[in-house]
């Protein structure tokens, strides 16, 4: 999710139609954006990620032009956009690392604060998003005044790059950029890992910037003086670099700039950038009324599209589409049918149930688990829930065991780092949690635990078990027992006691359940030493059982 | 007379209970209850999901990538390069792909599953046309690596539908259907963006108290892109994970939704509000 910060009255002037607050709202969300908040004259504007194109407030106002009906279709950028002689040269030893490089010159601008706002809020968010924090993609714009062209984009060694960084006031190598400058040191993760970084420069042998890191202070600074600038898109995907690249351009190009494509050269090919040809689509009729369970005539299809800014003609009982080529989250035939509907509304389409009969049912596990926690009920015990994700310190070290196999997860930004392989840590860390509370205490939970598996796809699996825990000062093994004895019976389980240490037990005063010769749990009272773990003062008998076997 | 107290009794968990009443409706829907690990390969959370490998979201800062065990085991062959051709070039699925080399190894990574379409996935993946229709439900744990408490872990409430001659008008009628039985009296449908639906829904209610329309979760129809890998056939597949916490807090009219899971014994054994929603 990206947000889009606009001014109310700035949206309104791109707009071209005065809307209140309430119909703007409403046009967002037909289209699939949510007005997240209106402080004053601020609005903010949350954007589903597909639509990086919507990211500039010029976007917006053409999405919700197009919407209106205020202009249908296609824009035709591709009549406006003029070839130019003007050379950008992308050199071999940058294809390791940033292959790819587009750029365009833009004229005929007219640099207030609320564009240059404007440019940057699209840059950072650009950045931050699409450009996966610039290392996908990444922009730099200059004043293209004082540049002389042909451009070159070539890679050098750190210390043979030389240049004053924006908020600077003296020269630094490339080297020195990402130790020393914010932002150079924010980035440098991109490029470090290279023995040679990306160097723009001009053909009078100026230094324009070190992409994607930062640019020239003498070079790479946009003013309200500014009427003509040099856009570049470095990255790591072609049709990203490009996709970002248009939606810049159209961007400007609605602000009334006269956009030149560049001559892009690469050693081997040559492009003139930014692209703007449509992507074609054919699309059948039949296909979108399937899916949408309508009947759309062509014509209204044409019509529904043109709202979204994408053309459509019948030719030949097929309709031929023509879609911007900013619109990145065009992948499929089926993504122009999600616009279709959203023109439509998707909540103009009348809900009906499926008619298909089928049986319904539950796993047999569930069917078991909730009988035993219906006796455990009966038997006064209060249900509780816990989390799977848990803290080594609680599922071995307090219980006073050794620390056995278990799952555990990659920079976890909480405390909690590990899969549980036991509930009755968690049960214990309940009556923690409950010291203020009346005794006695008595609680269950059902629920699944992971252990390590190695003959599974995924190393692992997870096991239902039982789990109940008695805190009173009576309680003893002969009560847990005694629980247990009417859960065996209710049930009819086969299940022996055989005397077994465990460490969080009594020694004594615990024992293994077992199940066909097989241990599937461990009863009896827990360790003094763990319940003061626990910062308890009563006595804790617990029972914990697999309950895999039944099933 | 003298003034008693109430008798002590136990209780089911207020969340459980309303766990029972979902898994209920589904039935009565016709739905087959399903699961899966907790701890997923990221080829059926993500790859077999039309995600491809570089997306935000398969980065550490949103997901439970796994130390032990690092890595699991990748399906079958064919359907790996099913999934693979699909990623790169959209295979004969009628999509352009995302024009990027896809590695299987990133696809071995385990993690805590972040959703459970990675149910869906294994599921399609098992699915034979000639049985159609398939309903199946799953209502289970999801993990997110955020500083959010309450989002560490929550419950997803997730259904599916794969049937011939089904469409977008289904997939709502299902919902509307699921939601009055959960007595909410006022939804709405917002056009919305996942990577493995297209079309992309929020399902959303009207709290009556705060007077703000709130997100029920996400719903959709799934890609070509996702289901002709996993089915072999452009059968349409209707979706949705719903957000169990948030029907939770409405149901029970609970103001903070880090306090869905209460483990206060006190409260748990008292806390069971009569609702006719449930």
């Amino acid at each position: 999710m990206v947000t889009l910060d606009v001014s109310y009255s700035r949206l309104i002037e791109l707009i071209g139609r005065r809307l209140s607050i309430k119909q703007i709202e409403s046009v967002l969300f037909d289209i699939g954006f949510e007005l997240d908040e209106v402080a004053g004259d601020e609005l903010k504007i949350d954007i589903t990620s597909d639509r990086p194109d919507c990211v500039s407030p010029q976007g917006m106002a053409r999405a919700i032009r197009s919407y209106l009906g205020i202009k249908l279709g296609l824009i035709d950028y591709a009549s406006k956009f003029k070839k130019s002689n003007y050379e950008f040269i992308v050199h071999d030893s940058l294809r390791k690392i940033r292959p790819y490089a587009v750029s365009c010159i833009i004229k005929n601008l007219n640099f207030t604060d609320k564009l240059i706002r404007d440019v940057i809020w699209v840059q950072e968010k650009l950045h931050a998003t699409y450009g996966r924090d610039r290392s996908k993609a990444a922009i730099g714009i200059y004043p293209f005044k004082g540049i002389v062209p042909p451009i070159h984009l070539k890679a050098e060694l750190p210390d043979k790059i030389r240049f004053v960084p924006l908020e600077f006031d003296r020269e630094l190598t490339g080297a020195q950029i990402l130790k020393e400058h914010p932002t150079g040191q924010k980035y440098a993760g991109i490029i470090r890992g290279f023995n040679k970084y990306p160097v723009l420069t001009d053909s009078a042998g100026n230094v324009l910037s070190m992409p994607p890191i930062i640019n020239s202070q003498n070079f790479g600074r946009v003013t309200p003086d500014t009427h003509e600038i040099f856009i570049e898109v470095t990255g790591t995907d072609w049709l990203t670099v490009n996709q970002v690249l248009t939606i810049l351009a159209t961007m400007f190009a609605d602000e009334g700039g006269v956009v030149y494509q560049m001559k892009v050269k690469y050693s081997d090919k040559t492009y003139y950038t930014p692209l703007i040809k449509p992507d074609r689509w054919s699309i059948n009729l039949d296909y979108i009324n399937k899916s949408l369970g309508r009947n759309f005539s062509a014509k209204e299809v044409i019509t529904l599209l043109g709202r979204m800014g994408i053309d459509c003609k019948l030719i030949k009982n097929k309709l031929e589409v023509q879609v911007p080529f900013y619109r990145t989250d065009v992948l499929h035939p089926i993504d122009l049918i999600d616009d279709i509907a959203r023109a439509y509304g998707f909540n103009n389409f009348e809900p009906i149930m499926p008619k298909s009969p089928t049986i319904g049912g539950l796993l047999p596990r569930n069917i078991f688990n909730n009988r035993v926690r219906e006796l455990m009920v009966g038997h006064g015990l209060i249900e509780v829930f816990t989390r799977a994700l848990t803290t080594l310190e609680d599922q071995f070290n307090k219980v006073n065991l050794p620390v056995d196999k278990h799952v555990s997860v990659v920079k976890p930004k909480c405390v909690e780092s590990i899969l549980r392989v036991s509930l009755a840590p968690e049960l214990m860390k309940c009556f923690e949690s409950n010291t203020h509370g009346d005794y006695p205490q008595r609680i269950f939970e059902v629920n699944d635990i992971t252990l390590i598996d190695e003959s599974s796809d995924v190393k692992s699996r997870n096991e239902t078990r039982l789990c109940a825990a008695i805190c009173s000062s009576s309680t003893n093994f002969t009560e847990i027992k005694e629980l247990l004895e009417s859960l065996k019976s209710s049930l009819g389980l086969k299940l022996e006691l055989r005397e077994h240490d465990y460490g969080m037990l009594i020694k004594g005063r615990s024992a293994s359940i077992n199940h066909n010769g097989k241990q599937v749990g461990f009863i009896g009272e827990v360790h003094p030493l763990v319940i003061n773990n626990f910062g308890l003062k009563l006595p804790v008998a617990v029972f914990e059982l697999s309950l895999e076997d039944f099933y | 007379m003298k003034p008693v107290q109430p008798a002590f009794h136990g209780s089911k968990h207020y969340a459980n209970i309303l766990r029972d009443r979902l898994k209920r409706i589904f039935l009565d829907m016709g739905f087959i209850q399903v699961s899966s690990p907790m701890l997923e390969i990221s080829f059926w959370n993500f790859d077999a999901l039309f995600v491809p490998q570089g997306h935000p979201i398969r980065d550490t800062s949103d997901t439970f990538f796994v130390k032990e065990p690092a890595k699991g085991l990748l399906p079958d062959a064919k359907l790996v390069d099913r999934v693979k051709k699909t990623h790169e070039s959209g295979w004969t699925t009628g999509s352009t792909g995302f024009g990027y080399n896809w590695g299987a190894e990133a696809a071995r990574t385990n993690l805590l599953r972040t959703d459970l379409t990675s149910i869906i996935a294994r599921e399609l993946s098992n699915i034979k046309i000639k049985e159609l229709p398939l309903k199946i439900f799953s209502i289970d744990y999801v993990f997110r690596n955020t500083i959010n408490n309450r989002l560490i872990q929550s419950q997803s409430v997730t259904g599916l539908m794969a049937d011939e001659k089904i469409n977008f008008k289904h997939l709502l009628g299902l919902l509307n259907n699921l939601f009055n039985k959960l007595g909410f009296s006022e939804t709405r449908f917002r056009p919305s963006y996942f990577p493995y639906t297209e079309l992309s829904v929020k399902p959303e209610f009207f709290n009556k108290s705060s007077k703000e329309w709130v997100s029920l979760g996400g719903a959709g129809i799934l890609r070509p892109e996702v289901v002709k890998p996993l089915t072999g056939s452009e059968v349409p597949v209707l979706a949705w994970g719903l957000d169990f916490e948030r029907i939770l807090a409405d149901i029970y009219n609970i103001k903070d939704l880090s306090e869905a899971y209460s483990t206060d014994i006190n409260f748990v054994s008292s806390f069971n509000p009569f609702s006719k929603r449930l």
